[in-house]
């Protein structure tokens, strides 16, 4: 069961990249990340059932990817990679996060997306406000497409709140920029790193 | 004249509750930003006015990026302010250049009936520095002065400049 929780701020980051290197990209490459800043029913005290932040993050899973694909202006089969990443305030455990996006979060993002085999990569940790976290980024349906090995760097400058965690997804529309400029005007099925390429997976 | 964009970054804060007190409307901030090449970097030059027409290009294209994220039309945007971060081989100077001779006026036009002055903060700085953006109501409408806050991690340290546009 999804369950809303009270979300003091959403936060989108939608970054247009044009070029890379000098290299103009022949389409620009877009990424994005949408965050929500929730509160956190167990900081300051040990909980032992953390299903109300499984249910939370199975809400926030469809919730955050319809926003971040909207921000983009795409539809959702055009996403190449995504990835996920929390924040826990400093009153809060690991296993918090862990909570939130392990066991249900997933499941909405694929469904959002319509595709989504291969692991959505993640990262935690538990920091101040105003900490950055590069959220990591990888092909939606083969972990080797080495082009889409990427993050997106985001920052929320009052949060999370000790008593706070801030869940974010994030998602691209292409490789990344390098790769999307030099090697992907190179013919063949692998890229100059010689993993196979997007179209491959 | 235009410059040459590397890239374009939209942050959109929707603040729903303060000290747990949820707000009657959502407040969106918004902040546009370009990273645009510094031609003038590493070098002394004296006249700037081709960064007037870079920043009245600027003006434009950050001002309808931030009404395209925000989903909004230019009667929705209730107050304003601008920023610049120059990259460390640049002068404080160049961001002023974009920001002070001809920006506002696209920006006026596009938002059409506004009365104050967009406020400004400048800097020169490294990669990944940080600004903060004043904003003051743009029309007669009372709403206090806010502030946004934005960085961008991956500006390679010295050459590129940024200049930006807020709304709230």
């Amino acid at each position: 069961m999804a369950t809303e929780p009270n979300i003091r701020k959403l936060v989108v980051f939608r970054e247009t990249i044009r070029s890379e290197g000098g290299c103009e990209l022949e389409k620009p490459l877009r990424k994005c990340a949408a965050a929500a800043v929730i509160k956190n029913p167990y900081a300051g005290a040990y909980q032992e059932d953390l299903t109300l932040l499984m249910e939370y993050g199975e809400y926030l899973g469809g919730y955050l990817t319809q926003k971040a694909v909207e921000a983009m202006g795409i539809d959702p089969s055009e996403v190449h990679s995504f990835g996920k990443a929390c924040i826990v305030g400093l009153d809060g455990e690991h296993e918090h996060a862990a909570a939130l996006m392990h066991p249900r979060l997933g499941a909405p993002m694929r469904a959002y997306l319509g595709a989504g085999k291969a692991v959505i990569p993640s990262a935690k940790k538990i920091a101040a406000p105003g900490a950055t976290l590069d959220v990591p980024l990888l092909h939606k349906d083969a972990m080797l497409v080495r082009s889409h090995y990427d993050a997106i760097t985001i920052r929320i400058p009052d949060a999370p709140h000790a008593d706070e965690v801030v869940v974010a997804v994030a998602f691209t529309t292409a490789a990344g920029p390098t790769r999307a400029s030099a090697a992907f005007r190179r013919k063949g099925s692998r890229d100059r790193m010689g993993s196979i390429r997007a179209e491959r997976a | 004249m235009k410059p040459y964009v590397r890239k374009e970054v939209v942050i959109i804060d929707e603040i729903r509750a303060e000290i747990g007190k949820p707000l009657p409307v959502p407040l969106r901030k918004c902040a546009s930003v370009a990273i645009v090449e510094n031609l003038f970097a590493g070098k002394r030059v004296e006249d700037l006015s081709l960064y007037g027409e870079y920043g009245e290009w600027l003006g434009r294209l950050l001002v309808e990026n931030a009404l395209e994220a925000l989903g909004v039309g230019p009667e929705e945007i209730q107050s304003y302010g601008k920023a610049v971060v120059t990259g460390l081989a640049g002068e404080q100077e160049h961001g002023s250049a974009l920001l002070h001779i001809a920006f506002d006026g696209p920006v006026r036009e596009a938002l059409r009936d506004t009365l104050s002055i967009i406020p400004s903060t400048e800097k020169a700085g490294p990669a990944a520095a940080r600004s903060t953006c004043r904003c003051t109501a743009s029309g007669p409408s009372r709403c206090g002065p806010t502030t946004t806050r934005w960085r961008s991690p991956s500006r390679t340290a010295q050459g590129p400049m940024k200049s930006w546009w807020c709304s709230a």
